[in-house]
């Protein structure tokens, strides 16, 4: 188990220096000029000499003078010690700006996971046992809708009928502006924001997870050994939740591992809309206005986590399947 | 079982969304005389000048700057602040340089409560001219026209020589003979108190009678630790400030940030002082944010463009829900041509395109009917304009719709050949040629356009079908917007390639006419992005620069001067001009706003019902 772990540790190492080469040559193979875009808008107010100058030292301080192997080399070993690169948007580190849409992102996130896995696994579990049923087929018709329209037709429908119409929710933002008050005042505010968005989130993910589970339920559901525990008269929640559920949880745990690297990653569609200042709008942003630093931070970010992410995932298998061997 | 988790977690969601609201509601703060304007643009953490542009940080930085020396009025000049300015004097000198003195108000205290002296004045022109403000990322504009600046601001020398601290309440600044006449060399001289004692505490400034210096202490670590300190830098948190608001707060969580009345303020140059306790700016975003002005959820929004969101604005108006006010844009959207290569260094050829394009129903196509047509190097609110439209309206060419005049132009240039050589003739040939230093030039323009932009789809639709009938072929290609302007500045490419663009231009309130038409092959590419050589059009810019500041009627001569010239060679297309609309709730009273007295200008002369 050691021998493995440690193995693909390595394999993380290595495929985070392909793809940072790969990536790094893709960013600067992009066309654009940084220290002109780190200067925009001032030109209007500095004579044509100065504009220069500053042109230069801009150029200087990002180290586009240099050979790209050596921008590559340095761009890796800062990344390796944690200082990320300058926002050209923000004019600040990256790692100073990226905190707060992240701690908004991780926020909506997890509180969207508790509802989804409360409402969809019960639910897919639900529609398995009772299959072909009326029940069955009601569920099914309403998650399709949630999994067949877009986010965004989602989201603006949810916005017109419960903060326009029915002005329950505020339409965007993250908290009452200029509010000030207890820390529990602060929480219910940002958490009073957060309900239509997460409202969203849940119901656009109903779909898919519901009918996820419910299929890989159906198929443990079928398996001998199900029929052999209800032969022996064993209970049917015993059934259902200790033979059948269990043997479900491997394509379940793959299912998990995504959400697990979407709690860092955001929401595009959902930040945009609600203006909920997160991960997804900061990279959707970057890569609009070049802030190379700042997607390709991001970039690198996902990647490691993804290959964690994976690692985990294979170990996961290993504790809910005792056949399988990690090797 | 399932069902009864299912109720139980629908009945807990509602539950927790009620109490979400409730909590809310009772959070929500019961301030009356207070705005929120919703910008689509998203506020940053930058508070102080240096860093960032963001128009809407912008706006905040303006709310929380006074004192300034010379001011910008509402009728789009430059003039001294009678509030700061107790009595000045301009004196040229006799190697050519001018010296500006001023007497500053002994009266001036910062929202702390803190005195303003000339020290705080003389201070903010050192510390934005030193090379130490560089070193720690700052970019300023200010100085490079004062003398001693270069050596100032090259570290060669510790004294700025074109600044003098005069007294306690007493300074002078010294522009450079070279930059004189200037007609906004009033503008020059606008420079606001910085406070010394919290960005540089325990340093002063000194005059040894060559210029002002900073005494010993002043350096990048006590730079850093005063204004880029994350938790209090002033870059961050500017807590003492001169302007008619102060700072109150900014949350990076949802990028919104609130200041609030300054009680210490005398006066802007009118004596406005402000009248709403509070102001915030929110983000919106362009799908919802009619929605947030129909909910209460925002006051305001302004700068609205595009015939879509203007409509459902008028709606608002019309429910009685909002109020509003509307402004032509201080530049436009235009088509641009490289002036120095390629058919497009013709200027018939532009007068050709010109003539090619029914702009009236372009503009009207493009902003929804909220847009006008401009036919020179203006906005229509420029008070240069608006003080001469008639005679700008009826001595410059509107180029209207002409193919008949757009061949005369091509055939009086000389595009009167087919690919062959021989005689270009009508519905035989589809392509004009001129004979260039001995060959055949294909009147063939390369355009370079953006993705998803309907300027682009509009040009294609409107102008390129057009051109074909009179021989002309237009390519266009689609690019990134990088891409578009690497080859408009001709920079990191290597062979030009496209003669016409389409972009957008914004004018700057001093807008430096000779940078932008100058010859010299220094000012090509930033500054001259058309690449035009046209010494005329130097010479009336240059000319322009040289009048004297009090003479207006001078200036306006030149400046129609300019125009003419400009309509004639038609470096641009000028496409469209938006009519802005800034949308508002109606307890907002007394807000009058324009292109050039935008929201920070306007609502501290506004007042809440």
């Amino acid at each position: 188990m050691l021998k493995y772990v440690l193995r693909r540790l390595l394999y993380i190492v290595v495929v985070f220096l392909i793809a940072s080469v790969l990536l790094f040559t893709l960013y600067k193979s992009v066309p654009g000029d940084p220290a002109r875009m780190m200067l925009e808008g001032s030109k209007t107010s500095m004579k044509p000499e100065e504009y220069e100058a500053r042109y230069q030292d801009a150029v200087k301080k990002l180290g586009l003078d240099k050979p790209i192997v050596v921008q590559y080399f340095t761009w890796l070993l800062n990344t390796l010690k944690g200082d990320f690169g300058y926002s050209l948007t923000y004019k600040m580190p990256v790692r100073q700006m990226i905190g707060v849409p992240m701690k908004n992102t991780i926020m909506l996130n997890v509180w969207s996971l508790i509802p989804v896995f409360a409402i969809t696994i019960p639910l897919g579990i639900a529609t398995a046992v009772r299959r072909n049923t009326k029940f069955d087929s009601t569920v099914q018709v309403v998650t399709i809708i949630g999994y067949s329209l877009p986010f965004f037709v989602i989201a603006l429908l949810f916005i017109f009928l419960f903060a326009v119409k029915l002005p329950i929710f505020p339409i965007s933002g993250v908290q009452t502006p200029a509010l000030r008050g207890t820390p529990m005042r602060m929480f219910f505010d940002k958490m009073y924001h957060m309900a239509l968005p997460l409202l969203v989130m849940v119901f656009t993910s109903l779909g898919g997870l519901t009918r996820y589970v419910r299929a890989t339920m159906i198929e443990a559901l079928s398996m001998d050994y199900i029929r052999t525990a209800r032969a022996k008269g064993l209970n049917e929640k015993v059934v259902i939740y200790s033979h059948a559920f269990r043997n479900a949880l491997i394509p379940f745990i793959t299912i998990m591992t995504g959400w697990f690297i979407s709690i860092f990653s955001g929401s595009v569609v959902i930040e945009r809309t609600f203006l909920w200042n997160g991960m997804g709008k900061v990279i959707i942003d970057a890569l609009n206005q070049q802030d190379f630093a700042v997607s390709l931070a991001m970039v690198m970010f996902y990647l490691v986590l993804s290959l964690i992410g994976n690692l985990l995932m294979d170990l996961s298998y290993g504790f809910a399947d005792p056949r399988v061997k990690l090797d | 079982m399932s069902k009864k988790l299912l109720v139980l977690l629908l009945i807990t969601v509602v539950f927790l969304s009620g109490a979400f609201a409730k909590g809310a509601q009772e959070a929500a703060p019961q301030v009356e005389s207070q705005v929120i304007l919703g910008s689509s643009t998203q506020l940053n953490a930058d508070f102080f000048d240096g860093w960032t542009n963001s128009a809407t940080n912008h706006y905040l930085k303006l709310l929380m700057s006074g004192y300034e020396t010379v001011s910008w009025t509402k009728e789009g000049r430059y003039e001294i602040n009678p509030i700061a300015v107790k009595s000045w004097d301009a004196v040229d000198n006799a190697d050519g340089s001018k010296t500006y003195t001023f007497n500053i108000a002994n009266n001036l205290v910062y929202n702390d409560g803190s005195k303003i002296t000339a020290k705080d004045y003389v201070f903010g022109l050192l510390y934005m001219a030193s090379p130490e403000a560089t070193e720690i990322g700052a970019q300023y504009g200010v100085g490079p026209e004062y003398v001693g600046y270069d050596a100032f601001h090259k570290g060669e020398s510790n004294v700025f020589s074109g600044v003098r601290l005069l007294g306690d309440y007493s300074f002078s600044i010294t522009i450079e003979a070279e930059e004189l006449p200037y007609f906004f060399d009033l503008s020059l001289v606008s420079v606001g108190p910085l406070p010394l004692a919290v960005l540089a505490p325990g340093v002063d400034v000194v005059d040894s009678g060559r210029g002002a210096s900073l005494t010993s202490g002043y350096n990048v670590d006590l730079l850093r630790k005063t204004i880029l300190d994350t938790n209090t830098g002033y870059r961050y948190k500017p807590m003492v400030t001169s302007g008619p608001y102060q700072f109150e707060n900014f949350n990076p969580a949802d990028s919104t940030a609130s200041v609030v009345l300054n009680p210490n303020f005398l006066g802007s140059y009118d004596g406005a002082k402000g009248s709403i306790y509070r102001i915030i700016i929110k983000l919106t975003n362009t799908a919802t944010q009619m929605d947030e002005l129909r909910t209460g959820a925002i006051d305001m929004l302004q700068g609205i463009s595009g015939g879509d969101q203007i409509t459902r604005g008028l709606d608002l108006h019309d429910e009685g829900r909002v109020d509003y006010a509307s402004y032509p844009r201080y530049g436009y959207g235009k088509i641009a041509f490289a002036c120095d290569f390629g058919p497009t260094q013709y200027d018939a050829v532009r007068r050709a395109i010109a003539y090619s394009l029914d702009r009236n129903e372009f503009a009207r196509q493009y902003t929804g009917g909220y847009g006008i047509i401009v036919n020179g190097y203006y906005g229509a609110s420029m008070w240069e304009y608006m003080e001469n439209a008639d005679l700008l309206d009826k001595e410059l060419n509107a180029y209207p719709y002409n193919l008949q005049k757009a061949e005369q132009e091509l055939i009086d240039d000389g595009w009167i050949y087919n690919k062959d050589g021989r005689n270009y003739q009508k519905g035989v040939d589809t392509l004009r040629y001129k004979r260039v230093d001995g060959q055949l030039m294909p009147l063939i323009i390369e355009w370079a356009n953006t993705a998803n932009n309907p300027v682009s789809d509009l040009i294609s639709a409107m102008l390129v079908p057009e051109v074909r009938k009179i021989g002309m072929q237009i390519n266009g290609t689609t690019v990134d917007f990088a891409v578009l302007l690497d080859h408009l500045y001709k920079e990191n490419i290597d062979k030009p390639v496209y003669g016409m663009f389409n972009l957008g231009t914004g004018f700057a309130t001093t807008q430096a006419y000779w940078y932008y038409y100058s010859t010299d092959p220094e000012y090509f590419g930033d500054y001259n992005s058309n690449f035009i050589s046209d010494v005329e059009l130097e010479r009336i810019s240059l000319d322009m620069k040289r009048t004297d500041p009090q003479d207006l009627q001078g200036w306006v001569n030149k400046w129609i001067g300019f125009q003419k010239r400009w309509n004639y060679l038609l470096p641009d297309i000028p496409l469209y001009s938006d009519i802005y609309h800034d949308f508002f709730n109606p307890k907002i009273v007394n807000y009058d706003s324009s292109s050039t007295w935008d929201f920070p200008y306007a609502i501290v002369r506004a007042d809440v019902k």
